[in-house]
């Protein structure tokens, strides 16, 4: 949920009981306003009276010259206390019973008593709380509109630095030249922050740095030694006095440098793919390279008697870097090879657009780590479990992308040329 | 037949050194530039094995160097950077192979061969054994004048182990000669033995000595002598 939203609603949610409170006290403080304001009206209309009874005293009944008040005469007890109070007459006019408010007193002239009787309409209360209801509506619209355009402006003005960051790290990719830097701005705390995630950023990226440039160092430094050792026991197997036991012992030996030799140059192919050494892109037919990768693998595609078929629809070709896109496909076409069943089948299927590669054999375990660095599902087979991170590496230095999916007892990679 | 061996590691260089110097060659070492490009400006060689990173230089220097000499010596860059640039920066500048380190020295030793097969004038490139001839422009092998149709894997073994006969050379030496550059050999290992029995089968056939032993274990030797 947006900022925005979240605020509208807590601006929301806090006004409608605020209001509710704010209706019903305006309610009995308008009343008690209107109900004061009338008995001051109707105590007028007494001294009014008065003075008129001082004057005339034969009629038994009164009526105001506001034509609002109605005034009753009676003998009454020697009383000078006035009671209000409101009560309800059916008016035949309006066909219904209407609020008034009452004065009741009793006055003396002389030896008379008289009791007064004063009524004056007042207001509906129904009309008083439609009013108010609506009243306070309108200021919970007004209100909210207000709040609305309030948060927009606020969020607008006082969260733009906030976004502005946010942005920025949405966009931020480990081992990209970054040369982007935090707009400056005058609040504190997002300044504070930005500052703080300027160094943490700047920290990653030189660890990441170091950490890429350790691996291809590191491989780099142990290929002089394996090729010492290589040599060495290349001279070893001239040796015309080696027993059996220990000519076993040396192709062990050499078996295990060849794969650590292997490792090395795998691992430092792939911080040379992700350090981008390969600039050198050209057009390179797809097809072609297929073949060829193919005719590298026709002794096992032999032995394992495996049926290839090759399905091209298309021929396309692609800009990319010519060995990558050949290790590519090598890589691809030897898993097929590699984990495939005896008797099985390979189907390349190349149209426009795509490249799918499907091999009978078993499911992957881990389906979603097939691209992983040393991922492999069976650690007997000859494999370092590099050659599907290095196919994934190509694809992304190189724009295409690769999938995954096992469907029908059937391994299928699927090479998409764009994006 | 010389050849400068232009390598600071000083146990590679003892070893390749060791290897071709069975070969009859006269091998001349160089650990560091300075050294090398005296030996460059100084004598002729046929062949000239430079490492690319050196103390004081870099390989691709002489490269530039011996080219600019118009210099008839076949050159292999052999190199731990293995890198694609660097191969076609070295191939661009004039040199004629590449071999990333680690190699197999039976490797080195086939591809100068190769190198000085093709840099030798005349256009005469047979390569005789005994009774077998093989032609290497147009992948032809004769056993007594009948012609021995291999496959392309086989001519390769052929050719691999004429250049290092009389030496033990190893399965994984084979696995990888016959393998591509980047492709994992592993795979391979299993079908030396096919492609190798049915080499000795297609020469025997014609009327050719065995000359192919197992050496147990490790790999094969292309025995010409007893």
């Amino acid at each position: 949920m947006k900022l925005l939203t979240r605020t509208i609603i807590y601006y929301a949610l806090m006004s409608v009981p605020l209001l509710l409170v704010a209706g019903v006290a305006f309610y009995f403080i308008i009343t008690s306003e209107i109900n004061k304001s009338m008995d001051e009206s109707l105590l007028n209309t007494k001294k009014q009276l008065e003075s008129y009874l001082r004057g005339k005293n034969d009629s038994s009944s009164y009526v105001a010259p506001d034509g609002d008040s109605f005034m009753q005469f009676g003998n009454g007890a020697a009383e000078t206390t006035i009671h209000f109070r409101d009560t309800s007459i059916f008016e035949m006019d309006a066909d219904e019973y209407l609020p008034y408010r009452i004065l009741e007193t009793e006055v003396q002239f002389g030896e008379d008593h008289y009791r007064i009787t004063i009524r004056k309409a007042s207001i509906e209360t129904e009309d008083l709380i439609d009013g108010i209801v609506i009243s306070i509506f309108v200021v919970f619209v007004v209100l909210f509109v207000g709040l609305v355009g309030l948060s927009w402006w606020i969020n607008k003005r006082l969260w733009k630095p906030f976004y502005d960051t946010l942005t920025y790290l949405s966009h931020y990719r480990i081992g990209t030249k970054n040369t982007f830097r935090f707009e400056p701005t005058t609040i504190a705390e997002f300044e504070s922050l930005n500052r703080s995630l300027d160094k943490m950023l700047e920290r990653i990226d030189v660890d990441y740095q170091k950490q890429k440039e350790f691996t291809e160092n590191a491989a780099h430094e142990m290929q002089t030694p394996v090729a010492v050792m290589q040599s060495k026991i290349d001279l070893l197997i001239q040796s015309k006095n080696l027993k059996e036991e220990e000519m076993q012992l040396i192709d062990q030996l050499s078996t295990s440098l060849q794969k650590l030799s292997h490792l090395n140059r795998s691992l430092l192919l792939l911080s040379k793919i992700e350090n981008k050494q390969f600039a050198e892109l050209e057009n390179v037919s797809i097809s072609e390279v297929i073949d060829n990768s193919l005719s590298l693998y026709e002794s096992s595609i032999a032995s394992k008697r495996i049926n290839v078929t090759r399905n091209y629809a298309a021929s396309p070709v692609i800009f990319i870097h010519r060995g990558l896109c050949e290790i590519l496909l090598n890589n691809l076409i030897q898993n097929a090879v590699r984990h495939n069943v005896p008797e099985g089948s390979i189907l390349l299927s190349l149209e426009d657009a795509r490249l799918v590669i499907e091999n009978t054999g078993a499911a992957v375990e881990n389906p979603s780590t097939i691209f992983e660095r040393f991922s492999r599902s069976d650690k007997s087979i000859n494999s370092i479990g590099l050659g599907l991170a290095i196919v994934r590496e190509i694809a992304n230095v190189s724009g295409l992308s690769i999938s995954y999916h096992f469907q029908q007892d059937k391994n299928r990679f699927t090479l998409h040329f764009k994006g | 037949m010389k050849v400068l061996l232009i390598e600071d590691e000083p146990e590679l260089r003892k070893g390749i050194l060791q290897y071709l110097l069975q070969e009859n060659y006269v091998v001349e070492t160089a650990e560091d530039f300075k050294k090398a490009s005296q030996k460059t400006g100084s004598y002729d060689y046929d062949c000239v094995l430079v490492d690319l990173s050196l103390p004081g230089g870099s390989g691709l220097d002489i490269v530039k160097e011996l080219k600019r000499q118009k210099s008839k010596a076949g050159i292999i860059i052999i190199s731990a950077k293995d890198s694609l640039d660097d191969k076609i920066k070295g191939l661009e500048l004039g040199a004629d192979d590449y071999l990333p380190k680690p190699f197999h020295l039976a490797e080195l030793n086939a591809r100068i061969k190769a190198l000085i097969r093709r840099n030798s004038f005349g256009g005469d490139q047979k390569i005789v054994v005994n009774e077998i001839r093989i032609q290497p422009e147009d992948r032809r092998v004769f056993v007594h004048d009948a012609e021995v149709i291999l496959t392309a894997k086989e001519f390769d073994l052929l050719i691999y182990f004429v250049s290092n006969k009389n030496r033990v050379v190893s399965k994984n030496a084979i696995a990888e000669h016959l393998s591509g550059d980047y492709a994992d050999h592993f795979d391979h290992l299993d079908f030396i033995y096919s492609h190798i029995k049915n080499l000795r089968k297609k020469l025997v056939e014609k009327g050719c000595a065995d000359y192919i032993s197992t050496v147990y274990g490790i790999g094969y030797n292309f025995k010409t002598t007893s």
